[in-house]
């Protein structure tokens, strides 16, 4: 049984996904809350709200308040919001703009 | 995969809309109202909201009101609400608790008998205007 969540390209989720245990993968929208263990968001994909997972990857149009222990973003990202994260990388040519600190 | 897809993880919890959704599978807890052509719920989702579907297994628990044109009810699911349906297969163990109702194709029915009607009208309406 499949164990990761996923929302393909095209469409749209809103609200509130808890999947504490184990990983979301977007390439479509959400707009909302979302916990997860591990996070992709996908080149093309559309997030607006409020993020908290242990790792995650940014890779497209990312809105909002980003927590993770283990931040990538990715080449493609356009991030506007804050990030708050233990450990980043951000990969030439992402676009960032807002906060970044730590988790204390 | 395919567009306009989404699974939801055995793990996972969502309460929300999704919209433009062309198929879906649950695994997870989901309360949503549905509009699309093909709904899973596999044998540890639970889906609580309202379907329209064309096409909807269910091997889980649903609660709420399902319309679809062909739904597959296996021998793990347990469904509670009510279910509208052309057609309906259903394994033996499914536990329903829910209004169950056919609805045949009414359209066709209707548009069948209107055809010749409408043409008969047609030419009666013009009589008394060649007059």
């Amino acid at each position: 049984m499949s164990e990761i969540t996923y929302i393909s390209e095209e469409l749209v989720m809103e609200g509130n996904l808890d999947s504490a245990g184990s990983s979301v993968v977007v390439a479509g929208r959400f707009k909302g809350e979302l916990r997860a263990k591990d996070v992709l968001l996908e080149a093309n994909s559309i997030f607006d709200g409020n993020l908290i997972a242990d790792k995650v990857t940014l890779g497209g149009l990312v809105k909002g308040e980003v927590a993770a222990n283990i931040l990538n973003v990715a080449s493609s990202a356009k991030v506007e919001g804050n990030l708050k994260t233990n450990a980043l990388s951000i990969d030439l040519g992402a676009e960032v703009s807002g906060s970044i600190t730590r988790i204390s | 995969m395919a567009n306009k897809q989404a699974i939801l993880g055995s793990g996972a919890k969502f309460s929300g809309k999704i919209s433009n959704a062309k198929s879906i599978e649950i695994n997870g807890y989901v309360e949503a109202d549905l509009t699309t052509e093909k709904v899973t719920i596999g044998s540890t989702g639970k889906f609580i909201g309202s379907v329209q579907s064309e096409l909807v297994v269910i091997a889980g628990e649903y609660e709420g009101k399902m319309q679809a044109d062909s739904i597959w009810l296996t021998e793990t699911s347990r469904i509670s609400g009510e279910v509208h349906y052309k057609s309906l297969q259903m394994d033996r163990g499914a536990a329903l608790n829910c209004r169950v109702v056919h609805n045949w194709n009414e359209n066709e029915a209707n548009l069948e008998n209107e055809t010749p009607l409408t043409e008969e009208d047609n030419q009666e309406d013009q009589k008394p205007v060649k007059k």
